[in-house]
């Protein structure tokens, strides 16, 4: 942990340095390209109005929603293609299908069907999430070690205590793989979501955020706003992924 | 008058595989039974299919013909009956600890409390000389820790008959002489009826009240032999030598 912190915190302060630079420089307008003191002016002013700390939990609370949605779908949908070859090849085409589509491409789509409300952008969210998880989840489950799967019937498993006391533990590593994959992506799907959002009026989170002051010319803002997704990022990267991984698979002796 | 009580009975089986409109039997017309307490060894060549008669005994292949019958119950698929103690290291479950590991059969057999499960797994590890490893996970375990765990967890559940898939061919000279030992001890304690697959004519002879040896090729028991040499055996004890060489030349090793 410490040592993560250590590598981290070097290359920080490397690129807070190297932008100093240049913004000290002259060689851009400041209005486009403010120094390092302005913008952490403008984000802890931003943070103390409680408006980037208001935008940044309204998306994480989208983001949660619409993560929770897409784990019960697919441990649901797994496991039924691990109970049934006919749904698993149905499910094989559906991602095959649906995965190569980015969830920003059925954005308009959802707009019609579901309005310009929290709805789409879940919607959005899952549609990015759902694929890759189930594409991990299920190759997970198949390259389980027969002898585990043995293991569970001889002392009396079968079907879906089988496949939760067995194939999903067995298969973690590639959960979780799936699940670091499905985060990064609905942080991005959610992002370009509400900042066309932003567009149709609907208030809230970072991206509408960013939009928003973009518009107002307040760029230091928008790398404020930059910066709170960035945090966000390493937060949930380093410390909770990491933190999942040191008790489970690092401790199990298990990897992916 | 004593009645005789069969563990195990294998009447008339044989078992073909099919591979590319090629047949292969693997086992012709197996005959045999177990009494209660036996320590019945099958000893063969690699190839055999002595391997895939325990299989068959375990429920994991269906037998092309014939019949298994433990007690009075044909078998059918696999059961906590029946369990399995495999070759392999990785047969423990690396998310549970040892002590999970063991615990884990009690809880799917439906044994209520969970202080009598743990109680139970508790002693049945001492016996096998892990008590000071029961919070460990499986990784941190030498090979011949694992197979005394294997062997803990398929006494758990106190199954009528232990099926042993050369637990300890993949172990160094030293410990499988030690986890020998034990293994004659467990089975004296518990009372226990065991099958034992080895191709190590030593093992059979130290371990087995009958040796069973299989001929390759189809797979046949050409011959049951009584060892009622004097325990503890070691290599080299009366009678050892004449027994190796009876089983020596029972063997035959074409093709290897």
């Amino acid at each position: 942990m410490i040592e993560i912190i250590k590598k981290r915190a070097i290359f920080i302060i490397l690129i807070i340095a190297l932008w100093e630079t240049a913004a000290r420089s002259g060689i851009f307008p400041p209005l486009l390209f403010p120094s390092t003191a302005i913008i952490g002016k403008t984000f802890i002013d931003g943070v103390m109005r409680g408006e980037l700390i208001n935008n940044a939990g309204f998306s994480i609370y989208l983001i949660i929603a619409g993560l929770v949605l897409t784990l019960l779908l697919t441990i649901a949908l797994s496991t039924l293609a691990m109970l049934s070859r006919t749904f698993d090849n149905f499910l094989d085409t559906a991602v095959a299908v649906m995965n190569p589509l980015p969830g920003i491409a059925l954005l308009p789509l959802a707009i019609l069907w579901f309005g310009t409300g929290q709805m789409s952008i879940i919607f959005i969210i899952v549609h990015a999430t759902l694929w890759p998880m189930i594409l991990n989840t299920v190759t997970g489950f198949k390259t389980v070690p027969p002898i585990y799967r043995e293991v569970g019937e001889n002392i009396g498993l079968s079907g879906s205590g089988l496949v939760l006391s067995i194939m999903v533990p067995a298969a973690f590593p590639y959960l979780l793989a799936g699940l670091k994959i499905g985060w990064s992506r609905a942080w991005r799907a959610l992002i370009a979501a509400e900042m066309v959002f932003g567009t149709a009026g609907v208030n809230g989170g970072l991206g509408w955020y960013i939009y928003k002051q973009r518009y107002l010319m307040d760029i230091s803002g928008v790398f404020a706003a930059l910066m709170v997704i960035v945090i966000i990022g390493i937060l949930i990267e380093d410390l909770l992924f990491g933190i999942i991984e040191r008790r489970t698979i690092k401790r199990w002796g298990m990897s992916a | 008058m004593i009645t005789i009580v069969r563990a195990l009975q294998v009447v008339n089986v044989n078992k073909t595989f099919f591979n590319q409109n090629q047949q292969i039997i693997a086992l012709d017309n197996l005959n045999f039974d177990l009494e209660e307490g036996d320590l019945f060894c099958i000893l063969g060549p690699s190839g055999c299919g002595k391997t895939t008669l325990l299989r068959c005994i375990a429920g994991f292949e269906q037998v092309t013909a014939g019949e298994i019958m433990v007690g009075s119950q044909a078998v059918t698929g696999p059961g906590p009956d029946r369990t399995m103690v495999f070759q392999g290291f990785d047969q423990l479950l690396p998310w549970k600890t040892v002590l999970e590991n063991v615990e884990f059969p009690l809880k799917v057999s439906k044994v209520p409390a969970k202080a009598e499960r743990r109680e139970s797994a508790k002693q049945i590890l001492s016996v096998v000389g892990l008590g000071d490893f029961m919070n460990s996970y499986p990784h941190e375990l030498s090979g011949g820790m694992k197979q005394r765990v294997a062997i803990a967890r398929a006494l758990a559940v106190r199954p009528k008959v232990l099926l042993m898939d050369e637990p300890f061919a993949s172990l160094d000279a030293q410990t499988r002489t030690a986890l020998q030992t034990e293994l004659i001890n467990i089975w004296e304690k518990f009372n226990i009826t065991i099958i034992f697959i080895t191709h190590n004519i030593q093992e059979a002879i130290i371990l087995g009240n009958r040796i069973a040896v299989m001929s390759q090729r189809p797979g046949m028991i050409k011959k049951i032999i009584e060892n009622n040499l004097e325990r503890p055996r070691f290599v080299g004890c009366p009678g050892f030598d004449e027994m190796w060489k009876e089983l020596h030349a029972l063997i035959d090793y074409k093709g290897f």
